[in-house]
């Protein structure tokens, strides 16, 4: 039976033949092949999933054969050991189910050991999760409170708000007793009702997702048959569970499709489906007052459960009825507040209202919506199975929490063989609470001898000691704190600085303004004689190079130094000077000098002197120069040619100079001009002008006589103006530098034995 | 350029000047000067790239909003004022040379100022610092030669300033001559080093 | 005769650097202790740590002269702590006051970077012309110390006077100070200033007590052995002068 095609223009339902439709006139095909998924609000069609059926591949068809036939032994098999069930079940633990899957030889190298365990089986597709509901998005209506299971462990904790039970089909009381409610129940609130697929827009056709939200009028079921058009679309976890049978529930359970005449063994007597059948086939009917401890549950456990689980509890060992029910939960105490059984409902409590869905209709509404900690709990494996019930686990086989949480009996030989108490104090916290007996109370568990004592004292060689003393100081030195500097030592010390700046800028203004002059001049050094003969020994407008290597900082002083030598120079013998420098603003500076120092010969530039301008390269550029000046300067600043101009007319090399005179203010320089123009100087006499620190310097080169003569620093320059007898600046500054001078000498005097006192007077409280 | 290509260069260079200069051979001396010029004018330039790393700087610390980029401002004004009037004037201009006069002389002349007040503050606070055998003897030298050479209105400490000389002359330079007579290897050493391509700082290694 | 004689002690040098290199010795060479460097280690692991600047000034040595020798010095020590310190949230900074100094110190932090394989970090403009005279120099390498988080302040190259101005601002910083200058009266004005300072031929160590290669603990053993051919030299000399015979 096709269904009438809804016109998604305008929302009518036009009969499956026509290709327009006909309230809208627009074609109606084209928007099925557009878009297969069901829109919001549009009402699934139906679809006849047996007639698919023979186009399933051969594997696929031989395994539903197969499991159809092993559902009918399954049925058989349950039916009879139905009977000797225990009436009220204890939820089953998913604990084991991980177990039953490892047994099971199961592929589950991808899934970690926690979630195998979890699972009993690997969670296969991740496609699957896209079909999946949310977790959020399953909602269990109608579920009373006291049965909803308080975690994924399958009920284990025993608390009665936990503990679920089992009603006479098997089901679970957070399944039946929701039923149960809800036939006294007005129906839920339409807010709580589950968040549609269609809402999410996670629908996909054929999965199954509407069964848990659909309204009981919106799912006009025809009778009840399995189906088997959507297990091409089955999760590998649904497709390992046994086959399904057992006594139908009453009723029918509400099909979304319909089922055909596809034959899949035998239905459900009752409606009830085939995983409610299995669960049924594995608990036993719970009975109408729960039993003593260790009864509440008669599920099948594997055979191959190790020893642990199997000899915790005593009821286990002495009844035969229950060696396969789980062990550890034979201890658990018979909870008063269990629920009644409630009366066999036709359908499950989260199916309200609704008719009975088939078999395959239910196994695919789980596969499509059960969580995977629940898809565990109905595969059983058949209890005529061969199972070796004494052989334990390896440990090698068990998974890793489980052998976490495995008693002490288990690893202490000594503990298994002591008898155990069938039900010991129950614990109270922790994973095991409400667990009793698991925990052995028996004497001899712990060491049976006391341990050795052992000092506490280390046992430490000196060096060891020594060494750890070491470090210990290491790291008492790294870990101290060091203090920070107070501000107020800080502020002494700008203190300082400001009143020794204060004192000196003082001493020299005014002593310079004052213009006195009654300090006498220094004796004239021998090296200042020699350059003052040297001076005097030139001829009469002889070409003379000055060199100026000093840095504008110090011009003050060379220039001082300078000033009285040069001025003599040109007095005397008004020679031809070539000024050259060997500092960036060496150029500048002879300008400067003979501005401010000689203006009084007037001096021309280009007639008088030539300022070559700045020679760069270092040693390499003087070498360059002396050897051959005319091609490494072959211009002046101007542009104009240096050597037609009159002071360099004569010049092809350093030695046509009649003399060299450098002013500058280091030894470095100083040494250049010595090392590389000296020896290309034929003789001729090289002047050094320094400043006071670069003189002790070159006095060594004055004494080789590689150097004729020097005027070092202002004490040098004030003993050429006296031997000249003429003013300069040097006398001008003489008197400001000696006051200060001697300023200095008692600042330092001062400072330095008072701090001197004061390291002392620190030291010695340090050390006291 | 590919780097132990120019290691090669450099050692290549290195031996023509050394051996030019040590070696009486005509081709090697003649090859030295050149290089020597080549050298020269590469320092031209260097200082060229120098001035244009100052800017490149400094211009990132404007960018930047750094601290103290007011100060780098600044910079770059007189910078890039200076070298327009230097191309526009020439370097002879007598605003030039005013320039030289008013701002770099001042300028540097008291930062050396400033430099003697620094020099007497860690004079005195270097017993602060360690107190040892050599800061004792070197603050005891410091201040016998600084009081023996100066001058005093009176002239009396005049006939003592022979004796200061001689301080200065005999162990003071003899240290100097020790300390430069090692530092001349070192840079011997260091030199040779850059030479055979042991160190290259031009990047190779 | 002089030229000849200089060429020898070269050409010696060169003998006993490659000696003293390829030489394969049973023990590695056993430093004296120097106290700059050894805070100088600490105060550069310190600096990675916080997460503060190393500053190192290379003077204002042209390579054209024979100042240059000591800022090759300072390049190769630089070598080594870039590469300590490549790993470092704030790179090294370097200043220098000569042009081509500057440049090879970029050349230089950029190959210790390259060998960290971090090149990525590198930064040119962490390689500096502060300036071109002496405390135009100086002038602008103090904003660096003062301004941009420098917990360790190198100072190894050429310096005149104006190493003071360096060394008194990274004491106001609180930094460490490792200060070498080839200039005797530039040490004599570091020995007031610093608290451990590199006197004479100390500078031209600094690379093999950074943990440079075998060849700088060569070049150590090859000044040492010169150190004492001039020695006898002059004691020679001396001698022969006394004996009339110079």
């Amino acid at each position: 039976m096709m269904a009438e095609i809804q016109c998604r223009n305008c929302g009518k339902l036009n009969p499956p033949e026509l290709l327009k439709c006909q309230f809208c006139q627009l074609p109606l095909a084209a928007m099925d092949d557009e878009d297969e998924t069901i829109r919001p609000g549009q009402v699934p069609t139906r679809k006849v999933t047996a007639e698919l059926e023979p186009i399933l591949p051969q594997w696929l068809r031989e395994a539903r054969e197969k499991s159809r036939k092993a559902a009918e032994e399954e049925a058989a098999r349950q039916a009879a050991e139905a009977e000797h069930a225990a009436a009220n079940r204890e939820a089953p633990p998913d604990l084991l189910a991980g177990l039953e899957a490892q047994t099971r030889g199961e592929d589950i190298d991808e899934v970690p050991d926690w979630l195998a365990g979890m699972q009993g089986g690997p969670p296969r597709a991740s496609e699957r999760m896209e079909t999946y509901p949310r977790r959020q998005e399953i909602r269990w209506e109608e579920e009373p409170a006291e049965a909803q299971p308080e975690d994924e462990m399958g009920g284990l904790v025993s608390s009665p708000q936990s503990e679920v039970t089992f009603d006479e089909s098997g089901l679970p009381s957070w399944i039946t007793g929701g039923a149960a409610e809800k036939e006294d129940a007005p129906a839920p609130a339409r807010d709580e009702r589950p968040i549609s697929p269609f809402d999410t827009g996670s629908f996909r056709p054929n999965t199954g997702e509407l069964a848990e939200f659909l309204p009981e009028e919106a799912a006009p079921s025809p009778a009840p048959a399995p189906t088997a058009a959507s297990e091409g679309g089955l999760p590998d976890w649904l497709s390992k569970l046994p086959p399904v049978s057992g006594e139908p529930a009453s009723g029918t359970p509400p099909a979304l499709v319909d089922t055909g005449s596809l034959d899949l063994g035998p239905k459900p007597a009752e409606g009830l489906p085939d995983w409610m059948a299995n669960l049924d086939a594995a608990f036993a009917p719970p009975g109408p007052e729960p039993e003593a401890p260790g009864k509440s549950d008669a599920f099948d456990l594997p055979a191959d459960l190790p020893d642990w689980m199997k000899s915790t509890g005593s009821a286990s060992e002495s009844k035969p009825a229950e060696e396969d029910r789980g062990a550890f939960l034979s201890p658990l105490p018979p909870s008063e507040e269990t629920p009644q059984p409630p009366p066999i409902s036709s359908s499950p409590a989260f199916f309200p209202g609704m008719e009975p869905v088939s078999e395959e209709e239910v196994g695919e509404l789980f596969a499509a919506e059960l969580p995977d900690w629940l898809s565990n709990v109905a595969p059983a494996e058949p209890k005529h199975e061969p199972q070796a019930a004494d052989a334990p686990i390896s440990p090698g086989d068990l998974p890793s929490w489980v052998q976490a949480m495995r008693p002490v009996e288990s690893v202490l030989p000594e503990a298994q063989a002591a008898p155990t108490t069938p039900a010991g104090p129950a614990e109270q916290q922790g994973p095991l609470a409400g667990l009793s007996g698991i925990l052995p109370i028996v004497p001899g568990v712990g060491p049976s001898k006391r341990p050795t004592s052992h000092s506490n004292m280390l046992q430490a060689s000196e060096d060891q000691q020594s060494n750890a003393a070491l470090l210990e100081k290491l790291l008492a030195s790294e870990t101290e704190p060091k203090p920070l500097t107070s501000s107020s030592v800080v502020f002494s010390q700008r203190v300082l600085r400001w009143t020794i700046s204060i004192i000196l800028l003082l001493l020299v203004t005014i002593i310079s303004l004052s213009g006195s002059q009654v300090t006498p001049l220094p004796i004239l050094p021998g090296e200042t004689f020699a350059a003052i003969n040297a001076v005097n020994g030139l001829s009469n407008d002889a070409p003379i190079l000055i060199v100026f290597d000093y840095e504008p900082s110090l011009s003050g002083e060379v220039e001082a130094a300078a000033a009285s030598l040069i001025d003599n120079l040109i007095l005397v013998h008004h020679p031809r000077l070539t000024l050259l420098s060997t500092s960036l603003n060496g150029p500048a500076l002879a300008e400067h000098f003979m501005a401010a120092t000689q203006s009084q010969h007037a001096y021309l530039p280009g007639t008088n002197y030539v300022n070559l301008g700045y020679l760069p390269g270092g040693a390499a550029g003087v070498l360059g120069f002396a050897e051959a000046p005319r091609v490494m300067m072959p211009r002046t600043l101007n542009g104009t040619s240096v050597w037609a101009l009159p002071p360099g007319l004569d010049i092809k090399t350093i030695a046509d100079y009649a003399a060299v005179i450098v002013l500058t203010d280091q030894a470095e320089s100083a040494r250049v001009w010595i090392e590389q123009a000296g020896p290309l100087m034929n003789g001729r006499p090289m002047l050094m002008v320094t400043s006071a620190q670069a003189g002790p310097m070159i006095q060594p080169y004055v004494l080789s006589g590689q150097v004729t003569g020097m005027v070092s620093g202002l004490a040098g320059g004030a003993s050429v103006e006296q031997a000249a007898v003429r003013p300069g600046p040097s006398r001008r500054y003489w008197d400001a530098f000696g006051l200060t001078m001697l300023i200095v000498v008692l600042m330092i005097f001062i400072g330095s034995a008072w701090n001197l006192v004061v390291g002392i007077q620190a030291r010695a409280r340090g050390e006291a | 350029m590919n780097r132990p290509f120019a290691a090669a260069i450099a050692i290549a260079i290195g031996l023509i000047v050394l051996l030019g200069y040590f070696l009486p051979i005509p081709v090697l001396s003649v090859l030295r000067l050149e290089l020597v010029q080549w050298a020269i004018l590469l320092a031209g330039i260097a200082a060229l790239v120098g001035v244009f790393n100052l800017i490149s700087v400094h211009w990132q610390k404007i960018r930047r909003r750094e601290r103290g980029n007011f100060y780098s401002a600044v910079l770059l004004l007189t910078m890039f004022v200076t070298l327009a009037m230097g191309l526009l004037l020439g370097p002879t201009h007598s605003l030039m040379q005013s320039l030289v006069e008013a701002v770099i002389i001042p300028v540097e002349a008291s930062l050396m100022a400033l430099l003697a007040v620094t020099l007497v503050y860690a004079s005195i606070r270097l017993f602060r610092r360690r107190v040892d055998l050599m800061t004792v003897v070197f603050l005891l030298t410091l201040l016998l030669v600084l009081f023996l050479l100066t001058p005093i209105p009176s002239g009396g400490l005049s006939g003592l300033a022979d004796l200061a000389r001689s301080i200065i002359n005999v162990p003071a330079s003899g240290g100097a001559r020790g300390i430069l007579l090692g530092v001349a290897l070192g840079a011997l050493v260091t030199g040779l080093r850059v030479l055979l391509g042991m160190d290259r700082p031009y990047g190779g290694k | 005769m002089s030229a000849l004689t200089g060429f020898g002690v070269v050409l010696l040098a060169v003998f006993l650097l490659l000696a003293m290199t390829f030489i394969r010795r049973k023990s590695p060479p056993v430093f004296r202790e120097i106290a700059a460097f050894t805070r100088l280690r600490r105060a550069a692991g310190l600096a990675v740590e916080d997460g503060t600047r190393l500053h190192v000034s290379l003077g204002r040595g042209g390579l054209q002269s024979a100042r240059g020798a000591s800022a090759l010095a300072g390049l190769a020590l630089l070598r080594r702590l870039a590469e300590q310190a490549s790993g470092s949230d704030r790179p090294p900074v370097v200043t220098s006051g000569d042009a081509v100094l500057a440049y090879l110190s970029q050349d230089t932090l950029e190959s210790a970077y390259k060998a960290a394989g971090a090149v990525e970090l590198f930064r040119a403009e962490t390689g500096r012309l502060s300036g071109l005279t002496a405390f135009s120099y100086a002038a602008g390498a103090i904003p660096v110390v003062r301004d941009e988080n420098v917990s360790a302040s190198v100072l190894i190259g050429h310096f005149g006077p104006e190493a003071a101005l360096l060394t008194e601002s990274a004491e106001r910083e609180n930094a460490f100070i490792l200060a070498a200058a080839d200039e005797p009266a530039t040490q004599s004005i570091l020995f007031a200033s610093v608290q451990d300072p590199l006197i004479g031929e100390e500078l031209y160590a600094a690379a093999a007590y950074a943990g440079a290669e075998t060849s700088h603990a060569a070049s150590l053993q090859v000044q040492d052995i010169l150190r004492w051919l001039v020695v006898l030299a002059l004691l020679a000399g001396a001698a022969m002068k006394l004996a009339g015979l110079l």
